[in-house]
Parts: structure tokens; sequence; C-alpha cells
């Protein structure tokens, strides 16, 4: 596939050297003289096009554009092109001209015709496929296709036929289908296979060599497969995946799983569990000729969903029975085997323990908490307490414990295993574990009791008993979370002092001392009350209401533990949000840089970072490589309209990677990052300029984006620390900034950006054109257009009930406001100038924005430093709208008053009414950027004073009731004392003034 | 606990626990794509229970380019390990062994000489890794790598190129002793 762009074609050999030179040398006046003569002399319309070509080259519109009424010419007449190479002249040609999502009903409808006219022409018909691929053109595709494979029918290589069949399935689950067509197309493409399974059925019963359009190849099977399952009933499914011959058990026993794997998905999907059963019980039983068992099937997911589907069999017992059998038979196995089968195998057991049938359960069980449930979990951690990942093989059966056994494991059985043979790093180890199954507890249901609410009999209670300590309060425990963080705290002193066992750190899996650091600052997180976004409303500024003295410590323990161990990705990864949310921008970017997040995994992993950036600080985009990896990522990455390297796919004959690669493909064009990428640059770029010249619209990433579009958030938070139950937030929805990427924040922020376009846009000074009353009326109509439009989309984003929860309470405001706004301008454009007073909904608007605004001001408005430090995301929104005030201000003043000295009858025009609403709005937008400017020369000011890192230290240290806190007495141990403290302070103050001068470069208008 | 299976295109946005490890590259997309294209059995992941990858093997079967036929250091049919790289939580469990023996398999099975890979010279961990499995060093490509992975004030750094002969191999005819010592430069390596 030609991947090289603008590359100017070969003229055919034929062509005299005259005009060959004058080609390749790029003179295209003497080309024109001479391709004329040798079409006039020769007739032979490959010369016209040469002339055609030359001419496109040429300054002039009308030159240019020859070439495409050319190509319509032909497209429109039904001409069919005689040569190939014609077709590759126009197309080089027009590259400029014809847009790419033209390319189907142009240049895709020339190759195929030409394909059709000369069916023989294998090579040429393999590269128009290529071509209408490369511009992802699937109609003309698929019909090539077709003609390839009735023309190779005969011949030895098969991939004609599946392209053909590959094709039309994609076509069939494409937006290019025609209308109508989808189960047409889908239909062809099974029956196709349908007939191909058939053959082979026949080849392999007669042992002859029918199966030449058949199915043979892995990948012919697998096409087969995905196209059943999409397109035939799940009982035909069953049927066919169940053939003795070409179904995923005969491929399991070539030692080809992916199959099997594949039918379990559609399986689950179908809820057929006597089936998931069935195939898990098969595959598991395989044995290998040395007659021990094969480990092919042996996967965590292949033995979690026998278990699940022994537990829904009718006779459950028997179904149980089996799967012990199995169990057993690779547990008694002497082979050598992989440690990570033993460990999946462990884990099964486990599984089994938790899911085995009341009847089986031993009657001897429940002796205080030591259920067989608890035995299980001991025996696992005995066996495996120093691997890292103990903890997260075991939580989600810790969490389902009932409260006594839960405590029974925590206060009895882990104490006691590490008595059992105890080396200090069992014990060290133990205890981690110990810890961290207690921080657990208190996220999990069972470990509270509600007191009756004294209220009201209706209203939420408000209060629990801990369960585990006997406190009362809100969940999650505050005494346990503070019990947990001494105790931790004194766990890592002890390590300290054992310098032999120090020593032996280096061989483990992972320093303990990182597991206590991360348990007290998730503790110290809780115990700040952050609380994470409401479930319904939109989310306040994080925090706001939090004890940040003990958010500080947070920061302040995991950043102390980070210097020690840098490499740890996890830790790194949380501080980076803990000190966004901290409003140090530059010193998040510091710990963020080594990551080095880069190429492919920036789509998952940048949000972490560059989510909501530029409203934290803008001057960070200053530096211009800050934001450059992601879109050169990008726009390398989305240039084409394929798939990258799809050819490679059907070239190579992998058809189930063709559909993959297709679905990544469309998924990646639709990331919430790609649209991040382009509204914090620019947002970042507004800031500096005031203005940008090129609207978001045309922006090639996003501009095939419409309100349908479906955008998607792919972060990546496995590598966060989750010591969280399955009832409670994890860490990263605790400390992100606001809401994670979503679809509807993405629109709102991209319908933000057009508004901006509209509302900015003023025209070129120097721009006098002819028509100029034309230009004006047509420029109004647009603005109308636009303002409705933006103001309907987000209007109706915004009233989606799911929307408010997605948002910060800041963002809510600013797109509540730009909506409401977008309408607002759109009546002031073309509502009447009568002296009739305004009608009830104008005003309701009116009084709606103010409403919005005056909300967003209160939450501005703080006298505390540390707050105003931390909210430059809600500034930054405030600055939004009094800067979008400003220039719709000035939009609708400007055309008022044109429109005033065009018509003097004062019938033209603003209604008076709106001027004032104007006007009023105009004074707010005024009010609202000096106190912006003036936070903003005021904090300047204030870090100029001297006294941070005192004052930091303080607003960390002693703020808590009693004098004598223990939790600050266990900070400082962890850090190694409170002069340690200085040099970090040093750095949040630090960064805090660098953010602060950069705000002081923004452009407030 | 682990699941071994294909890899598939949006497993890479469940790459951070391994890419995010130091000495594992991350490459643009239309690397991992042209992989899953032309050797899709070949691109094998591990993943963990919640869907993250811990650890991915990608592998490729060629020879060398027609043009290098009678060059003294043509490569006949054989497998390629391109990357592989288990995340530092899964190591030591066979994960990366096992995604090995995967390839290996597949290059008896597609009738291949011998598997190879480079590695860096001071990868110690990686090299001890492939020696527990049974390769060696074949030769040793100076200055491989335009980068030094230790030394920041180096600009390059020499590659092993390591080797472990497949069945058909019954002669061992494509590995040698003392590799280390047989030196080649970076243009002799295709
Ligand atoms: C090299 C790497 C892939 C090994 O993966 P792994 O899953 O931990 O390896 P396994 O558990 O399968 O180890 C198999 C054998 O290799 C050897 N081995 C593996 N890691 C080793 C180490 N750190 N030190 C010494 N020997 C080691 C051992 O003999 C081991 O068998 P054993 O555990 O029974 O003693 C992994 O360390 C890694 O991802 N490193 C970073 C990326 C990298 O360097 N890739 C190679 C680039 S060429």
């Amino acid at each position: 596939m030609s991947y090289s762009r603008h590359y100017r074609p070969a003229l055919k050999s034929s062509v005299d050297v005259q005009l060959q030179t004058a080609f390749s040398d790029g003179n295209w006046q003497t080309v024109i003289r001479l391709a004329d003569k040798r079409a006039k002399s020769l007739k032979d319309p490959y010369y016209d096009a040469i002339k055609l070509c030359a001419q496109s080259q040429l300054d002039t519109a009308n030159d240019q554009y020859s070439v495409v009424f050319a190509v319509d010419d032909l497209v429109s007449k039904g001409t069919t092109v005689k040569d190939l190479e014609t077709i590759e002249l126009y197309e080089w040609a027009c590259e400029d001209q014809i847009e790419a999502s033209d390319y189907s009903n142009t240049f895709g409808v020339l190759r195929s015709r030409y394909v059709k006219a000369n069916p023989r022409a294998i090579t040429n018909g393999i590269s128009c496929l290529q071509a209408c691929l490369l511009h992802w053109d699937l109609v003309n595709a698929q019909q090539i296709a077709a003609v390839l494979d009735k023309a190779s029918s005969n011949s030895n290589d098969r991939r004609p036929m599946f392209w053909n069949i590959t094709l039309t399935y994609l076509l069939s689950i494409s937006p290019q289908c025609p209308d109508g067509k989808q189960k047409l197309f889908g239909l062809l493409a099974f029956k196709q296979l349908e007939k191909a399974a058939v053959l082979s059925e026949l080849a392999e019963k007669s042992n002859d060599d029918l199966a030449d359009r058949g199915l043979r190849a892995e990948e012919e099977l697998y096409l087969y497969y995905r196209v059943l399952a999409k397109n035939s009933s799940s009982d035909d499914y069953l049927k066919q995946i169940l053939h003795p011959e070409l179904g995923a058990m005969k491929q399991f026993e070539q030692g080809k799983k992916q199959l099997f794997l594949e039918a379990l998905d559609v399986f689950e999907a179908q809820e057929r569990w006597d089936q998931i059963f069935e195939l898990c019980r098969q595959a598991l039983s395989l044995m290998e000729d040395e007659g021990v068992p094969s480990y092919l099937a042996a996967d965590w997911k292949v033995w979690k969903r026998f278990i699940a589907a022994a537990s829904k069999k009718s006779d459950d017992e028997a179904a149980f029975e089996q799967v012990q059998q199995l169990l057993q038979t690779f547990v008694s196995t002497k082979s050598k085997t992989a440690q990570m089968y033993k460990k999946n195998i462990a884990l099964a057991v486990l599984e089994t323990h938790f899911r085995l049938p009341q009847s089986l359960l031993s009657s001897k069980a429940r002796l205080d908490g030591l259920s067989p449930r608890v035995a299980q979990i001991c025996l696992y951690l005995d066996n495996n307490y120093d691997r890292l990942s103990a903890f997260n093989d075991l939580k989600s059966y810790v969490e389902e414990l009932d409260f006594e056994e839960f405590k029974y494991l925590l206060e009895v059985m882990i104490p006691k295993l590490a008595e059992s043979e105890p080396t200090p790093a069992k014990s060290f180890l133990l205890k981690v574990l110990e810890l961290k199954f207690r921080y657990l507890l208190t996220t999990c249901p069972q470990s509270r009791s509600e007191l009756p609410s004294v209220v009201s009999e209706t209203s939420e209670p408000s209060s629990y008993r801990c369960r585990f300590c006997g406190n009362t309060g809100i969940s999650p425990c505050t005494s346990c979370l503070e019990a947990i963080v001494s105790s931790a705290a004194s766990t890592r002193q002890d390590i300290n002092k054992d310098a032999e066992f120090v020593k032996t750190i280096p061989g483990l899996d992972k320093d303990p001392r990182a597991h206590l650091s991360m348990l007290i600052g998730l503790c110290l997180i809780k115990l700040a009350k952050l609380t994470g976004k409401p479930p319904t409303g939109p989310a306040p500024p994080p925090l706001q209401e939090t004890k940040t003295f003990r958010f500080l410590q947070a920061v302040l323990v995991l950043d102390s533990q980070l210097q020690e161990t840098p490499n740890d990705n996890g830790l790194r990864l949380l501080l980076v949000e803990l000190y966004l949310l901290l409003g140090c921008a530059s010193y998040a970017y510091k710990l963020w840089t080594p990551l080095d997040v880069k190429r492919t995994i920036q789509d998952a992993l940048s949000p972490h970072f560059f989510d909501r950036i530029s409203t934290l600080s803008p001057s960070l985009f200053l530096n211009n490589r800050f934001i450059a990896p992601l879109w050169s990522y990008y726009t390398n990455t989305l240039r084409d309209p394929c798939p990258m390297r799809i050819w490679d796919a059907f070239s190579t004959g992998s058809y189930s990677s063709i559909l993959d690669m297709t679905e990544y493909d469309d998924r990646l064009r639709r990331s919430c990052t790609v649209v991040m990428t382009v509204v914090e640059e620019r947002q970042a770029a507004l800031r500096f300029r005031g203005r940008l010249d090129d609207p978001v619209h045309e922006s090639s990433l996003v501009a095939k984006i419409t309100d349908d579009t479906e955008l998607v958030n792919a972060v990546d938070y496995g590598s966060f620390t989750n010591l969280e139950s399955r009832y409670s937030a994890a860490v990263q929805d605790l400390v992100r900034l606001g809401p994670a990427p979503s679809n509807e924040r993405s629109h709102l922020a991209l319908l933000t950006a057009q508004f901006r376009d509209v509302i900015d846009y003023r025209s070129p000074k120097d721009y006098k054109p002819a028509k100029q009353q034309d230009n004006l009326a047509k420029e109004h109509i647009y603005n109308i257009e636009m303002l409705s439009r933006v103001h309907e989309s987000m209007t109706s984003f915004l009233h989606k009930t799911s929307t408010p929860a997605k948002l910060t309470s800041a963002e809510d405001a600013l797109y509540t406001f730009t909506a409401l706004l977008a309408g607002f301008l759109a009546t002031a454009l073309t509502h009447p100038r009568t002296p009739e007073p305004l009608p009830a909904s104008i005003i309701d608007n009116i009084t709606a924005l103010k409403t919005v605004l005056a909300t967003l001001r209160t939450e501005f408005n703080s006298d505390s430093l540390l707050d105003q430090l931390t909210s430059m995301h809600t500034l930054s929104c405030l600055l939004d709208i009094a800067v979008s005030i400003k220039h719709s201000v000035v939009l609708i003043g400007t055309w008022h008053e044109r429109e005033q000295s065009r018509d003097r009858s004062g019938k033209s025009g603003c209604h008076k009414d709106i001027i004032g609403a104007l006007k009023a709005f105009d004074g707010l937008a005024v009010k609202a950027i000096n106190d912006v400017k003036f936070r903003i020369k005021s904090l300047k000011e204030k870090l100029g004073e001297g006294g941070w890192l005192d004052k930091i230290l303080d607003w960390t240290f002693n703020q808590s009731d009693g004098s004598d806190d223990i939790l600050d007495k266990a900070v400082e141990d962890v850090i190694g004392g409170r002069g340690n403290a200085e040099e970090w302070a040093g750095k949040v103050f630090e960064s805090w003034n660098e953010g602060v001068t950069g705000w002081t470069l923004v452009k407030m208008e | 606990m682990a699941n071994f299976r294909r890899f598939r295109p949006d497993d890479l946005n469940k790459f951070s626990k391994c890419n995010l490890d130091q000495y594992t590259e991350t490459y643009e997309l239309g690397f991992y794509m042209q992989y899953h294209a032309k050797w899709p059995s070949l691109f094998q992941v591990a993943e963990d229970q919640d869907g993250n990858i811990i650890g991915y093997i990608m592998g490729k079967l060629e020879s060398s380019p027609e043009v290098y036929q009678y060059s003294e250091h043509y490569l006949p049919w054989h497998a390629h390990i391109t990357a592989v790289t288990v995340a530092p939580e899964a190591r030591r469990l066979g994960i990366g062994r096992l995604l090995t023996q995967h390839l290996e398999v597949a290059a008896d099975a597609n009738n291949a000489w011998f598997v190879d890979l480079f590695v860096r010279v001071t990868n110690d961990k990686a090299i001890a890794f492939y020696k527990s499995m049974g390769y060696s060093v074949f030769r040793t490509v100076k200055d491989y790598y335009g980068d030094h992975s230790t030394d920041p004030t180096l600009n390059s750094e020499d590659a092993y190129d390591m080797r472990k002969p497949c069945k058909r191999d019954v002669k061992l005819e494509h590995i040698r002793e003392n590799g280390e010592k047989f030196e080649v430069n970076p243009e002799d390596v295709w």
C-alpha cells in the first residue's frame, strides 16, 4: 500500500522522452503543451489526463480544479477508464482537492469500474483493492474483492475469497453500508462462510480435496465463527462451535485455544451455563501424552467460569464433585509446573470453597470465625504472603467474608500464621497484609451497623457503629483508620530498626515500607474526608470542606516514600493526581515526566496528568514540547482514514485481526483523549492569545465528530493501588480533580470551543470584500445558525440525567452558562426591535444566566489562602464565563450599530431590553475579571512574602483538636522527623509560585 | 492469577503495568499493529483478573531479505522474539518462560531453524532468563542500541544476539560456542 502521499507517479514507459523529462522536472507548461499535442495526434485519453494533471499543479483555481471536474465527469457519465495509470495520475492530481471521505464517490467508483471491466488483471485488481482500503472505502473495496474472488476461483490463492467475505461482513457492520442493506450483507457473508464450512466437512468425510473453497486455515475458521456469532441464532452457533471437525474442541486438541476462549465469551453473553460447564470440563480434562494434565486451558478465567457454571447446574452437587475431582488431578500432579499455574489452581480451590452449595459445606464448619473459607484463605496466604500480588489475589474473597470470619482472620489467624515458623520477613509481610485487610474492612458494609436516626424515621442514617472497634461515627470508621496509621507507622519503624531484614529487602517483590507508606497515605486521604464525586450532582472542589491538614500529611508521606522508591509507578501516578489537586501543576509535571508516557500508551495514560491541565496552569503550555507528543501521536496515527497496517492483515490473511483492528481504529478516533488533546491546547492558547485563527471544527483530529458520536474514555488505572472493596470508590475517584473523561464532558467542551469560535471571530481588518453587505448578511445568518445549534446541542447534553455527575461544579456552571448564553445571543440577533417588553422566556433566560454566574462566584469567593491556591480550576471557569460575556457584548454591539446605521428607522438592531441586559452582564463580567485579576495579584504578593515554609508546615501539622496528635507523630516518624518536611514544603511553595506567576501572564479579556 | 491468550488491540489500553517499567520500550501504534496483522498467533499476552496486561511477547517468523542471500550474515527461516516483558509484580512466576515456549512451539511447527533475539549486554536479568531456557550468545552486535540503559553519558550499547536451536537443527549448526567473542556491526543485522 502506498503510504507515501503526494508521490509523483511515473508516466507509462511508452510516453516519449521529451514529455517524460518535462513531467519529472515539474515543467508544467511544457507538459501541458506536449500532452495536448500527443492527445490530438495519438487520440489516447491518457495524454488528456497528463495534461489535466499538469494543469492541476498551476496556481490558479481554475487550472487546479479542471482535473476535479474531469473526474466528476467520468464518474457521472459512467465512463470506465481504460488503464490504471490514468486513474493513478488523476488520483495524484486530486489529492489536495478531493476529500478522502469523497473517495467512495470518485476514485473508488472508477477503480471498481476498472476492475469489473478487467477481471483477469489480478495484480491491478489487488492494487485497486489496496487503494480503496487505504481510503477506507468499503463499498468499492467489497465490490472489487467480489470480482477478484470470482476471477481467481481456480487459482491457489484463497485470499480473494476471504477478502470478499471479510469485506462483505465489514460493510454490514459499517456506517458506510447503504441504508437497509446491513442485514443483507451480513447474511451474504454468513452464507458464503456456511457454504465453505459444508465443503470442508464433505472434504473431511470423503478424504479428498473438495475443500479449495472450504475452511482450512486457522484464521478462516476464526472469521467463520465471528460472523456466525453475529449473524446466526444462538442455537446454530452452538451447533457449529461444537462441530466435531471444525469446532472449538477440535482446534483445542491441536493446541489452539483461541476459538475455545471466544466460544466461552459468546456462551457467557448468552448465559448458556451448561455449555460453559461442558466445554471447560472437556478442555480441563485434556491430558498430555505422559498422562499429566494439559495446562492449555488452566487459565484463571476458565477455572472461574467452570466453577460459576457448576454453581448454576441443576444438580450442583454432582457438578461440584466433578470440579473438585478435576482440580485434584492438577493438585496431585507430580510434573513440574509453572508457578503461575500453581497459583491459578490454588485460587481455583479457593474459589470452589466460596461457591460450594450449602449441602456440601463441611458440617464442622464455623468454630468461632474459622470457617472453611477462612481456613482456605489462610492456606493461600501461608504459601503466597511474600508475593506482591497476594493482596489482590485474595481481596475479592476476603471482602465476601461475613464480619465474624473477617475479624477472626485479622485478629487470630494472620497473627497465628506469622508465629508459625517465624522469620522477620514473614512477620513483617504478614503484618503488612493484615493492615491492608483491616483497611479493606473499613470499606466493607459488614464492618458497620447502622444507628437509628434520631431526626426522623425516613431520613438517611447519618451514623454507624463500627463493629470492629465499637466506635460510632460516619463511615469509614475514623478510629480504625487512625489505628491503621499508627500501627503501620510503628511497623515501618520496626523494619527500619531491623538492619538484617533491611538488607534482604532488595530481594523482595517490593519494599514493605512502600506498602506501609501507601496505606498510611490512603488512610490519611480518607481521614481528610475526601469523598469523591457525589453520585448524581456535579462534583464540588475536592478539597472544599475537607480536613486539608490530613490531605497535606498524605501528600507528604507519599512524596517522601517516592524519594526512597522512585520506580514505584503506582505511587508516582497517585502523587501526580494529588499534586494537581493541591494546585501544584508544575511539580506534578516534574513527577509525570520520568514515567516516560509516550507513543501508543498516551491514549490511556495521558489524561492522568493532562485532563483539565489548562484550567490549572496554562503557562505549562508555553513550553512548546508540552503537549506536542500527544498531538504528533494522534496526527500520525489517525492521518490515513483506514486502520493502521490494515493491508498487512489483508495480505497475510489474518481475518480476525482485520476485524479487531477495525474496531480499535474506530474506538481510537472516538477517544476522549483525542478531544482532550485538542481542547486543552486550544484553551491554553486562548489564555495567551485571546482568540484563535483556526476554528475547532477544522482541526483534523475532531473534524468528523458530531453530536451523535459516542466518545469513549479508555483511561488505564491498572497501576493504581486499589485497596478498596467493591462497595467503595476507588482511590483515583477520590483524588481526581473531577469526574473522569466522558462522552458528555468531551462534547460539551468541543461545543464550548465552537461557541468561542463564533463570538471571538472578527473579520480581518484589511479584508474588504467587494460585496461587504452580502458578506455581513451571510455572517449574520451563520452566527444565528451556529449559536442556535450550539445552544441546542449543549442543552440536550446538559439535560441528560447522567451529565451533572460527569462534571465539576465549575464546569457545570461554565457549560450551563455557555448553553444559555448561546441561546440568548441567537435571540438577541433575531428578536424584533419593538417597543413591546421582552417575553417571559427571554427574561427567564437572563435570570438563569445571572444565577449561574452568581453560584460560580460563590464557589470562587473564599478567604482561605489554601483554598485560593487550590482552586485555579474554578477561577479558570469563572474567567471563561467573563471573557465570553465580553466577547458576546462586542459581537452584538457591533451588529446593532451596523444595523442602526444601515436602517435609521429604529426598527433594526437589538431590542433595547436586550441591550440593557447585555450591559448588565458586561458589568458583571468586568467585575469578575477584576476579581480574578485581584486574586492573582494578591496571591502573587503573598507568595512574595516570607515565612511560607512555616506556613505550609503549620497547615500540615498541629491542626487537629487534640494537642498531642498521634497521627502527626506517626507522619513525622514515617518521614524521619519534621525537619525533612521542610524540603517538601519548599517544593510545594515553589510550584504554587510558578503556577501563580504563569497566571500573571494570562490575557484577561 | 493469569490468563494466556492472543493479543487484541484494545489490550494497548491496559499496558501500563508492563510499559511503565523502564526496561520495556513503548512503540508507535503501527508497530504493534504490524505484528498483530502479520503474525497474530505470535503476539501473546498474559492478563490478570482485572484485564490488565501483565506480560506479553511479540514475535515473528522470517528469513533475511533475499538481497542478502549470499552474505555470511544471512539468516535462514527462523523465529524472532521482538519483545518480551513481564510486569514487575508478576515476575518469577514462569510467565516469561511460558510466553517464550509458546513462540518456540510455533517455530517448530513452522519448521524454523532457530529462535533468536537481541538483548542489551547489561540486561543481566533477561540474559539469565534466556540462558535458563537454553539460549546462548551467537554474536555480539557492537553499538546496536542508540543509547545506554545504565550510563547516561554513553550514547550506545552493545547487544547480544542470542539463539536457541529448533528441532529442525538436528546437528546444532546454527549455534556456536563463545559467541560473545564473535563481533559484528549493526549494518550486518537486518
Ligand atoms: C526478562 C523477563 C521477561 C523475565 O520474565 P519472568 O516471567 O520473570 O521470567 P520467568 O519467571 O519465566 O523465569 C524463567 C527463568 O528465567 C530465569 N530468570 C528470570 N528472571 C531472572 C532474574 N531476575 N535473575 C536471574 N534469573 C532469572 C530463572 O532461571 C527463571 O526460572 P526460576 O524462576 O524457576 O528460577 C522479565 O524480567 C522482564 O520483563 N524484564 C524487563 C523487560 C526485559 O528486559 N525484557 C527482555 C528484553 S530482550
